[in-house]
Order: C-alpha cells, then structure tokens, then sequence
C-alpha cells in the first residue's frame, strides 16, 4: 500500500475528470472528479452485472455525463453520484463505486493511496 | 417478411454535443449537426441518429431510461411494409408516418419503425486480400497498406439489446416478423437474421434482469478485416477507450473491436461476417471465454525493433 503523486490541483479542471494511470496497465486504474467542494476519487470498475470491473471511461480522462453532475460509465450508461459513488440509475442502481484515498500536501500537489499493492 | 435489417438506431443524450463528435470520430457522416444533434451516416446511407433525451421527437423511452430510442427496420419494398402493418395492427397500436413508414412497440417495449430501406447500394471491390493460389484480388501494383487511409464504417450492421424475457423476445421477432434463428449463446440468447439478408445476425439478445433493459452494443460493418483493425486504431489513438478486441467471434465469424461510448452503450466494428440461408441449422453453445472469440489482442503502441545498425 503506497502514496502515488497524480498531478497538480490545479491541472484538474473544475467540473471534469482526469484518469488515474498505473504505468503498466492500459485502462485506467481510477479517475479523481474535481468538483466546487472538492475532489473525489474512485476506482475506475463499474460494478454493473456481468460486467464487475469494466472500464468506465469514453474517452482519455471523460467520465461524466452532459452537465458534468454525475459520474456515467460509458460501457451501459449508468450515472453515480460524484460525492458518494452511489448508483443512481439503470443498469446499477443502489450499486456503488470503490472509493480511493486521496491527499492534497502544501504545494498543492495531489497524491492517491494504492490499496492493491 | 423482406426485412432487410436495421436501417438506423435513435438515440437520446444528455451530452449532444460530445455524443456527435464521437459519431463523427467513429467514421460516419456527419448530416445537419447542430445543438440539437444530427444524423450519422455509413457509406450506404444506413445511420445513427443523436438526439437530447428531451426531445419532443423522440419515443418514450424504455422504463430503464436507456438511450435506445428506436430501431429503424428497413424493408425491401411497399407489399413487405403493408404486410408488417397489417400483421403488427393486430395486436398493438401502429402510428403512421407520412412518408409511409411506420412506428410501434415490439414486446419488449424496444420503439421500432419500418421503413422502405434507405440504404443506397454501393460499389465496392469484391476482395482486397491477395491470396496464395488464386488470382490476384488487389490487382497487380495496388498497394494495400495505406498510412493515412480512414476506413468508413460502410452499413450498420446490427444491434444487440439487453431484454427482460428473452423467450418472449425471440418469438416476437421469429414468428411476427420472421426472423430466423441463426446460432444460440446459451444462457444469453439468440442470434437473428430477417429473411432479406444473408448476414450472420442483425440482432442479438441477451436476458437481463428487468431493471438492465437497453442496448449492449450496435455495430456497422467495415469493408474488410484490414479496415476493421485501421479504424479501430485510429479511433484509440484519438483517445477513446477500448471495451473488448480487436478479435475474432466465433458465432459469425465477424472480426470485432469494442469501444465504450458516451451513448452509454458499446460501438462496435465488425467485418467478414459468415452468411447463411435457411439450409443453415442453428448451432448451441455456452457464453464462456474461449465459445466468445478464437483471438483477442490488445493494441499496442507502434514500434519498431532496435535501432539503426549502421
């Protein structure tokens, strides 16, 4: 279990997602939504049936919906709620994301806690 | 019934603009985009059509509130639609468009709508593919690897809906419109053709529970299994995001690649797809790994191996 750095505050745009990347895996392993009240982190794992783990992202660093107030996955189209990861419609309601640790040091850099290692 | 497959599929969006720019990306033509969406074509005229969920336009959409608005049918002639309206007004409301086409609700609660099919017929090389033995396909100094080529999804292929009652799904297609029963995925469900095409399936459905009903994946057909491989690296390169493939099925023998979508459903390249007529007996099997594709890759970046020697 290790601190990773990601990037910057500042490099994550208000209302938008950025992936987190481990350097050998193609999909990202979790994204961070940075919102007027904070940031947010999850695993990048939709827990829809059947389909447990997949990819949520539709494009580099996209994993929100229209007006960018839920996280959608864009493998079935579910919505989450960005603050808590909760499911809050089809395929996944009541369903819920993994969060991932977060930490922000004095320069303002933002750092993001592997659980897997 | 000369049904001849899905001439467009409908959706509604809560992010019209960035749902046209993926279309746009995927290869189709774009046709009178503007802020409320637009329409999306293949080489034959077949389409994607994007629209905001609340468009006054659009059907109601399913319970689930899945993006699929409706299925477009194309059929091969006016007898093949005055047959469908009188078998479906059986038992269920048809409304009427005035160029002729027709909408109503298969049972399901999936919106269809049958048209005579806009799908315009297209020239294209028979095979592109030099193979040892046989004539030369390509023709003698054609080149066939072409760095900047963007291959155009040529004809919407086919879609694959999630449905609650998959039993009941497949009678309403085999028995109200004719579909055949191609090959079954057991326990996910059957792969169809309509008796105006050849092709391998333009349906497939998977049994879901209730609460997961909308579209899995649509797919349009590339001119060949080369195309097939460009577009999807190109469109990875741009930056979207790879579901599954590229790889070969099985059932149907298309090449495929996946990608996800802000649709909130899978797209798809396909190419080579088996044909089959109605001599053709259904083949069983289970949804496992190795019944789901002979071959699965994952792109890598381009390389080149070792330096200059000299």
């Amino acid at each position: 279990m290790s601190w990773h750095l990601l990037c910057h505050i500042d490099e994550i745009p208000l209302d938008g997602s950025v992936g987190i990347k481990l350097a050998e895996q193609s999909k990202d392993y979790g994204f961070v939504v940075k919102k007027y009240d904070g940031i947010f982190a999850w695993r990048n794992a939709c827990p829809h049936l059947g389909y447990q783990g997949t990819s949520m992202a539709w494009k580099r660093n996209q994993y929100l919906n229209g007006d960018k107030q839920y996280i959608m996955c864009a493998a079935h189209g579910a919505r989450f709620e960005i603050r808590t990861g909760e499911g809050v419609t089809s395929p996944c309601q009541g369903m819920y994301l993994k969060p991932i640790a977060l930490k922000t040091d004095d320069h303002g850099n933002v750092h993001w806690l592997n659980d897997q290692e | 019934m000369n049904i001849i497959g899905p001439d467009g599929l409908i959706f509604g969006v809560d992010n019209v603009e960035d749902c046209c720019k993926y279309m746009t990306d995927y290869g189709l033509t774009p046709n009178n985009v503007d802020s409320s969406g637009g329409v999306f074509t293949g080489v034959d005229g077949t389409f994607v059509e994007i629209r905001h969920k609340d468009d006054a336009s659009l059907p109601a959409p399913l319970h689930t509130g899945a993006s699929i608005r409706k299925t477009v049918y194309g059929v091969a002639d006016q007898a093949t639609l005055d047959a469908l309206k009188a078998e479906l007004s059986k038992d269920r409301d048809i409304c009427v468009n005035s160029d002729g086409s027709f909408d109503c609700v298969d049972d399901s609660g999936f919106a269809l709508a049958f048209q005579i099919t806009c799908r315009k017929n297209t020239e294209v090389a028979d095979q592109i593919v030099n193979v040892p033995g046989a004539k030369a396909n390509r023709g003698i100094n054609v080149v066939g690897s072409i760095k900047d080529h963007a291959p155009k999804p040529q004809t919407l292929s086919h879609v694959v809906y999630f449905v609650p009652d998959v039993a009941k799904a497949e009678a309403f297609y085999r028995d109200r419109l004719g579909f055949r029963v191609v090959d079954r995925m057991n326990p996910l469900g059957p792969f169809m053709r309509p008796q105006g095409t050849m092709d391998h399936h333009t349906l497939f459905m998977i049994e879901t529970p209730p609460f997961m009903q909308g579209v899995e994946h649509f797919t349009f057909h590339m001119l060949n299994p080369s195309d097939m491989l460009q577009a999807g690296k190109r469109f990875q390169d741009l930056g979207y995001e790879s579901f599954w493939g590229p790889g070969r099925h099985i059932m149907g023998s298309n090449w495929f690649w996946y990608f996800n979508s802000p649709l909130g459903v899978h797209v798809e390249y396909d190419a080579d797809m088996d044909l089959h007529d109605d001599s053709w007996e259904a083949r069983e099997c289970m949804a496992t790994e190795d019944n789901s594709q002979i071959y699965n890759f994952t792109l890598v970046a381009n390389w080149r191996p070792g330096g200059d020697p000299h």
